[in-house]
């Protein structure tokens, strides 16, 4: 049963994979490693978005199910420990390459 | 239960857009991350709408809130390289790359029409398991004791994360290797300004964090919330009272610090250990107390959390005395 | 529709309309502090109303309740944020980092 054009699945599935295009387009685009932190978790929303959406198309009784779900709210904890550990590689490889402080 | 769009949903998603296009797009820094934080609160207003109340909690204590603030602590101590490449930016490398992008998103949204509605064999197998899983809600039963083994792992990476991320900045020392111990504070102080403003907003928020994520894990059992979002609250209370400290109290390598930290990791291995040596499989929780050993997990998990989002906002901060 | 109905449906319109006053000064003002003033003013007006506007509609008690709060807390962190960002605009010179 293929999708028809008003169901939510639809449209937060598009909407992730713009997410996901628009994250490639930036993290091919900026050189800046800043800039690539972003688009990385821009990135990585649009897969979130994606998922979601097919857990509300499998939903049964009031809530959608339950497995994507788990595995999106995994995915944001590990994005944010990932975005952090690389704002800090980011930050003291400046620090060696340029050789100024903080 | 909605199945079909509305033009709310309509209106979200074009904001969504806008406000990923601005953060990702923008001239300045600092707006784009702004507009970062912006997106992510929408995003949390999408997952309401996908039904999905859990990661929606999720999305904005953790994704939008905390990542938010270790940007904008971040975004000011980055500078433009001296010898930017002014190569990527010429018009026909910016049209093939755009074109690439346009490609692979063409694919993945022509892909969401092949996508059958079979029915996911998951969601019956949970609804007949839910009673002796130890938890009345869904998704908390599937995090904490049908995948467990990937909560596990997940606390994990916040282990390995935290720890890389105060080696990383324990190890950074500007002065000269002669000085090095004359600018180390020996022992960090928390200096609260008490007439400050962040000061003002921490002593009313405090309190109630603190309540709301205990309340939040308590909720866990039988509604959304859980581990996460309550570990997500108590480090945002944390990261308050760092903010109006203007200096990291923590003491980023002792003893205490390491093993509470490592308390939601351990408590999981130990839970396995004890069930394997029960005869079990690993994290086979026994059906009359699963209830309790799901809140015990959790409790331990939460500590664990806000310990670890408080070390990562502490070592976004900059090194030494503050600038 | 129902006395109260009304009441709620005019109170979410008129708190749209007071946000919608704010985000044009946002756009059009040129300056940060004209910019801070428009905004706090109408986005507090404006939030309490539509809080008004949900109460009305709550179920219950609790969640009537809850509201209420949500708008007490959005106001101490407007109140809070709109006097940090004042400050670090008069005190500090603006870095444009174009990364």
């Amino acid at each position: 049963m293929i999708a028809e054009l008003s169901s939510p699945f639809l449209l937060y599935g598009a909407v992730g994979c713009l997410l996901i295009g628009m994250g490639l387009y930036s993290l091919a685009l900026h050189t800046h490693v800043y800039r690539r932190i972003l688009a990385w978790n821009a990135l990585g929303g649009g897969v979130f978005l994606f998922l979601g959406a097919i857990a509300k198309r499998n939903a049964y009784g009031g809530s959608s199910d339950p497995l994507p779900q788990a595995l999106v709210i995994t995915g944001i904890v590990v994005s944010v420990s990932a975005t952090a550990l690389a704002l800090a590689i980011a930050r003291r490889l400046q620090t060696e390459e340029r050789g100024n402080g903080a | 239960m909605r199945d079909r769009i509305e033009i709310y949903d309509v209106l979200l998603v074009v904001t969504l857009i806008g406000a990923a296009w601005r953060a990702l797009f923008g001239k300045d820094a600092f707006s784009a991350t702004v507009f970062f934080i912006v997106y992510g609160l929408l995003m949390a207003m999408a997952w309401v709408q996908l039904d999905a109340i859990d990661v929606a909690l999720a999305e904005a204590c953790v994704g939008a809130g905390l990542t938010g603030a270790l940007l904008i602590g971040a975004v000011r101590q980055f500078e433009r390289a001296p010898g930017a490449r002014a190569l990527r930016r010429t018009m026909g490398l910016r049209a093939s790359i755009g074109a690439l992008s346009l490609l692979a998103l063409a694919g993945l949204t022509a892909s969401l029409f092949e996508i059958e509605n079979r029915r996911s064999p998951v969601p019956p197998l949970v609804e007949r398991s839910l009673g002796d899983s130890g938890s009345a809600h869904p998704v908390t039963a599937m995090l904490l004791n049908f995948r467990a083994f990937d909560t596990w792992l997940e606390i994990g990476v916040l282990l390995i994360a935290s720890l890389a991320a105060i080696s990383i900045h324990r190890l950074y020392d500007p002065s000269p290797i002669e000085g090095r111990a004359s600018t180390a504070p020996t022992r960090p102080r928390l200096q609260i300004q008490s007439q400050t403003q962040p000061w003002i907003m921490a002593r009313t928020l405090l309190p109630l964090l603190i309540l709301v994520g205990g309340a939040m894990l308590w909720f866990g059992s039988h509604a959304p919330g859980g581990a996460f979002q309550s570990g997500a609250l108590i480090g945002a209370a944390g990261i308050l009272l760092q903010i109006a400290g203007g200096r990291s109290a923590l003491r980023l390598s002792s003893l205490r610090t390491r093993s509470l930290l490592s308390l939601g990791f351990s408590s999981f291995w130990l839970m396995a250990a004890g069930a394997l040596l029960a005869g079990g499989r690993i994290l086979e929780y026994p059906p009359a107390s699963a209830g309790a050993a799901i809140l015990a997990l959790e409790a331990a998990a939460t500590l664990s959390i806000a310990l670890t989002l408080n070390v990562m906002y502490a070592c976004s901060r900059p090194w030494g005395p503050e600038p | 529709m129902s006395g109260m109905d009304a009441v709620s449906s005019s109170a979410l319109i008129l708190g749209g309309f007071f946000f919608l006053a704010g985000t044009v000064g946002l756009l059009r003002f040129r300056d940060v502090h004209s910019r801070l003033h428009a905004l706090s003013k109408t986005d507090n007006l404006g939030l309490g109303l539509i809080s008004a506007g949900l109460i009305l509609r709550a179920g219950s008690f609790p969640a009537g309740a809850k509201i209420l709060i949500i708008w007490l807390l959005a106001l101490l962190a407007s109140a809070v944020t709109c006097y940090v960002i004042a400050e670090w605009e008069t005190n500090h010179e603006r870095q444009d980092r174009n990364l």
